[in-house]
């Protein structure tokens, strides 16, 4: 028998690994529980996507340097995309991380690459024309917004040499601006996410840091007996940073001082007013280590996480976690989280009860279902199919040298009752193959007013899904500007009133993973629902009720003045 | 024909007719009745039909048919007290782990006077099946199953046990196969590997040596257990469902039934979930030990009063969720789980304070818990890495489990058998042991576990002295 092999081999045993991982998964997939999967071979999908990714000429790939085979857990992080649109002709344009490489235990950077959306006919690549390419990072996230309120998209890049902030000129150029502002961080950045902390009508930035790794501590570890990357326990986590932007195209730097928790390995983030006092909290995904819920008190944080249940699962355990959204699954007019997380682990839904007191709600909306074999990354929570209410689209892909690293990406319905359910495509379609995914976007690409997919790989081609579901549904697209607030505003809560109920969506920052979806909002309706009135309650605090939205428009609409 | 047919001829033939004699043979009938009557009365006074039972106890371990051991066992019981039958309660109260309950059967069969030697022969197997296995006992083991005797499988299962307790896996192997070869169609053998591949984190392998041991036997309990668990740890849930089904009922019930509901959380079914939840955790822990007991799975925690209130703090039925809770802490303060709803539980019940306090001590202990994962990662690298077992055993022990613990720390000494901290963890350990029971063998037994261990510490320092 193999086993008995394998024992005299024996290198690696634990009992505790029957303490902590009794019933854990091992190598082998079983997927979704066959009663689920019965359910679902029974109807077809809604669902429809087209991979148009050749067609656009899109032709971006991360290389995370594996080939030098130094099993080092920077090649485990991968990369994002930034939904931007920096040349401000109605078009989402693309950012894209491209990684770097680890030849002679030197860690060298690839940078990123921006993609011109020439009116979704094709995506031409304008990294240089527009000097965006910092190509000394090691990049991993990417980030856009209004920096400096001037109407033009800012960008950030993040990753193992530090940080690039580049200041959108408006003429189709950027402008470095790290050092000269005092934006230097030499430590390891994944995720970051930008709101407007201090309510001083300027976006702040957060940027989660990840562990202490480098080419002099880079210890060997094994996997099932094999040389494999280390887990993230095998290194110290680094303390978070928060850059306060002052308004004069200058940041400082904060951490403990406003409230930060020390160490953290953080891998995902995202800003979002969670606790409707119109103040943007912030939410970190940490890998193994308890999640952080910092709660604004206006210009300082209180670390909350595991007093409001958001810092680790059902079980008290923390967990791998990465991937990160926002959604009202419930409809209940509270912004819940979405947490993606590492193999043997459930994806996390927590489901706000208000007063920012959250509850684990994996099981009471069936995902638990989805079983436990993903290696979950970016996610995020949109209404594909028009009918009001959001569905998510989840990236997958394991990191073990040990384990086959390609997974499959899962779209999620939401089911209208407050439960999920996974779709099933036919062969061919991009769902039904198996992708070392990462980042996932969300974002109207052709202005035809349903979202369309961006997703990233670790040595795989980006790929463009053009949503061809066929739905009955009106669409709305509402882009919010800012005059008090600050210009994306992030934070802001917007209501419509139907004839049938009242729906809910926030304007947040960052999310899904190491990537930026668009800041606009995106609402789905079934047809014969009548919109009657939109209700937003800027960051400044300041409301708004608009009427008359036409169906199947998009519209912009300014803060009104105090 | 007539009187062949009944024995009792018609009235109208007794007024009519001059009575017949009463026919020979009824009287030899009656006679041969009553003679037997008086053999089986002896045979009952001498203990005959205690006998039989226990014959059968005795067939059914063989078979690791425990449960029906134990109901021959009680029926013989009956019948009167006999040192054969609490021999044989004994030995089902070792397999079921449950070493309190074997204790006070051994002391009784000796009393009654039941062969010293295999008395003391099955407090070995207890002490194998454990990993103390000193170089004594292991002589012994080895000799006995060489003997190939009657109970082989038994002696087996306890040595194999105690070796991969010792984390001896390639032994424990050769042990098995050897035994396998002459019983292939014994189902232990596939558990224990089964167990072992778990250990291996394997559990594709363990699952296909579970599936082996149930076509042997689809009775086998603890194989019916671990696949289940397995199952419903894959995401399998209704499959786990269907395996454990058929055992809902007898000693393992209420531990079948809390993981039936957890499985239908699984499914998202949750007021089934609690419903089934209810009827374990409304009987109280002492009720539901035995039944994890039998699948080899001794319980530490409250399982089905901390699954409870976690899923009552998710539906957020938060007084429900505060009972259950403080009912699962009460059992095991260390029940993490629990602490962590309980936490969010008072929380949101208004408990401030309480709940600040609870909160902080969630958060010292996962500090102090969360070196096991780097400890976990030292031991992978380097198996010999005994500062790192010990460590990790200690912090198992103070805030997790005390078995799990325990296995950490012993672990070392087989790598280190003069490894001191782990001697005076153990010696200290088996001295509180003693301080708790009042029971005097008991006592005894744990008083010479700690005298060896910080003797073990003594001589270490002789020797370094002694220069």
């Amino acid at each position: 028998m193999p086993l008995r092999k394998f024992c005299c081999n024996l290198t690696v045993f634990s009992f505790l690994s029957v303490v902590i991982c009794a019933g854990c998964n091992d190598s082998v997939r079983t997927g979704a529980n066959p009663s689920l999967k019965n359910e679902l071979s029974n109807g077809s999908s809604t669902f429809r996507f087209e991979d148009i990714t050749s067609l656009v000429k899109l032709k971006q790939r991360y290389d995370n340097g594996e080939s030098a085979n130094e099993l080092a857990i920077l090649e485990t992080i991968g990369g994002g995309a930034a939904v931007i649109d920096f040349d401000r002709d109605g078009y989402d344009d693309l950012y894209f991380a491209s990684g770097g490489h680890l030849d002679n235990k030197a860690v060298t950077g690839s940078g990123g690459a921006l993609w011109r959306n020439l009116k979704a006919k094709e995506l031409s690549e304008t990294t240089e024309q527009a000097r965006v390419s910092c190509s000394n990072i090691y990049s991993h996230g990417t980030t856009a917004g209004d920096l400096n309120n001037d109407g033009f998209s800012d960008l950030l890049v993040t990753g193992y040499f530090g940080l690039a902030l580049f200041i959108n000129q408006g003429d189709g150029t950027f402008w470095e601006n790290s050092s000269l502002a005092g934006f230097v961080d030499p430590k390891w950045g994944t995720s970051s996410a930008f709101g407007d902390f201090d309510s001083d009508g300027n976006l702040d930035i957060y940027i989660a840091h990840y562990v202490d790794w480098s080419f002099s501590n880079h210890p060997p570890c094994k996997s099932n007996g094999l040389p494999d990357v280390c887990a993230p326990g095998s290194f110290t986590g680094i303390s978070d940073v928060v850059w306060m932007n002052t308004g004069d195209g200058n940041f400082s730097r904060r951490s403990q001082d406003i409230g930060l928790a020390v160490e953290g390995k953080g891998l995902g983030v995202i800003t979002a007013d969670f606790t409707d006092d119109s103040k943007v909290d912030v939410y970190v995904a940490n890998d193994t280590t308890n999640n952080f819920f910092y709660h604004n008190k206006g210009g300082t944080f209180e670390e909350i996480g595991l007093a409001n249940g958001t810092a680790v699962d059902d079980m008290g355990t923390p967990q791998g976690s990465m991937g990160l959204c926002t959604l009202d699954y419930d409809s209940d007019l509270r912004l819940d989280l979405m947490v993606a997380n590492y193999e043997n682990q459930a994806f996390a839904l927590y489901k706000n009860d208000g007063d920012a007191n959250f509850r684990y709600a994996t099981s009471t909306a069936g995902l638990m279902a989805l079983g436990t074999t993903y290696v979950a990354w970016g996610t995020v929570a949109t209404d594909l199919d028009l009918d009001g209410d959001e569905d998510f689209v989840i990236a997958n892909g394991h990191v073990m040298r040990s384990s086959p690293p390609e997974q499959l990406p899962l779209l999620l319905q939401n089911t209208g009752n407050g439960k999920f359910k996974i779709q099933t495509f036919e062969e061919e379609n991009y769902f039904r193959k198996k992708w070392r995914g990462r980042g996932v976007i969300a974002f109207d690409f052709d202005r035809d007013g349903d979202m369309d997919l961006g997703f990233t790989h670790v040595n795989q081609d980006a790929v463009l899904l053009d949503n061809a579901s066929q739905s009955t549904g009106n669409w709305w697209i509402t882009e919010l500007v800012g005059t008090v607030s600050n210009r994306d505003a992030i934070g802001a809560k917007l209501l419509i009133k139907t004839d049938k109920r009242t729906k809910m969506r926030n304007v947040v920052g960052g999310g899904s993973y190491l990537s930026q979806n668009p800041y606009y909002v995106h609402w789905g309706l079934p047809k014969g629902e009548v919109l009657e009135s939109l209700e937003i309650t800027w960051p400044s605090g300041i409301k708004q009720v608009i009427k008359d939205l036409p169906p199947r428009s998009r519209s912009l609409i300014c803060e009104p003045a105090k | 024909m007539k009187i062949r047919s009944g024995l009792r001829p018609s009235s109208k033939h007794l007024s009519d007719k001059k009575q017949p004699k009463p026919p020979r043979r009824s009287w030899r009938q009656l006679t041969l009745i009553g003679i037997l009557l008086v053999l089986l009365m002896g045979f009952w006074y001498r203990g005959g039909i205690s006998r039989i039972a226990a014959a059968q106890a005795e067939s059914a371990i063989k078979r690791w048919r425990v449960e029906s051991a134990s109901k021959w066992l009680n029926f013989a019981q009956m019948l009167g007290d006999q040192p054969e039958v609490h021999f044989l309660l004994a030995r089902v109260a070792r397999i079921d782990n449950d070493p309190h309950q074997m204790r006070k059967h051994l002391l009784k069969a000796h009393e009654l006077g039941f062969s010293s030697e295999l008395l003391n022969r099955e407090q070995d197997l207890l002490r194998l099946s454990l990993g103390e296995i000193d170089s004594i006992l292991e002589s012994k083991a080895q000799h006995w199953i060489h003997q190939h005797p009657p109970d082989e499988g038994l002696v087996v299962d306890a040595y194999a046990n105690g070796l991969l307790a010792q984390s001896r896996f390639s032994e424990a192997v050769t042990v098995l196969e050897e035994y396998e070869r002459a019983f292939p169609e014994d189902p232990m053998v596939n558990y224990r590997f089964g167990v072992m591949n778990e250990h291996l984190r394997s559990s594709a392998k363990a699952e296909e040596e579970y599936k082996l041991a149930l076509q042997k036997d689809p009775g086998y309990l603890r194989a019916v257990w671990n696949l289940a668990r397995l199952k419903s740890g894959k995401n399998a849930p209704q499959e786990a469902i269907d395996i454990l089904k058929p055992h809902e009922v007898g000693k393992p019930a209420l531990a079948v039934r809390t993981m039936i509901a957890h499985c239908y959380q699984q499914f998202g079914d949750l007021e089934k979930s609690r419903e089934l939840l209810i009827s374990v955790a409304d009987k109280g822990f002492e009720a539901g030990i035995e039944s994890y007991r039998v699948v080899d799975e001794p319980p530490e925690r409250f399982l089905a009063a901390s699954e409870l209130g976690v899923l009552d703090a998710k539906l957020g039925n938060w007084d429900e969720a505060k009972k259950y809770l403080e009912l699962a802490l009460e059992v095991n303060p260390r029940d993490f789980v629990a602490r962590n709803a309980y936490a969010q539980t008072l929380r949101r019940l208004g408990f401030q304070e309480q709940a600040e306090k609870e909160l902080k001590q969630i958060t010292e202990e996962r500090k102090e818990y969360d070196k096991i994962t780097v400890l976990r990662d030292q031991v992978s690298q380097d198996q010999s890495n005994v500062d790192a077992r010990v460590q990790m055993g200690k912090i198992l022990f103070k805030y997790e489990s005390e078995r799990f613990g325990l296995f950490w720390v012993r672990s070392a000494l087989t790598y280190d058998p003069k490894c001191n901290e782990a001697h005076q963890f153990l010696g200290d350990y088996y001295t509180s042991q003693a301080e708790k029971t009042s029971d005097t063998a008991e006592k005894q037994g744990y008083e010479n576990k700690a005298k060896f261990h910080f003797g073990q510490i003594q001589s270490e320092t002789n020797v370094v002295a002694a220069p």
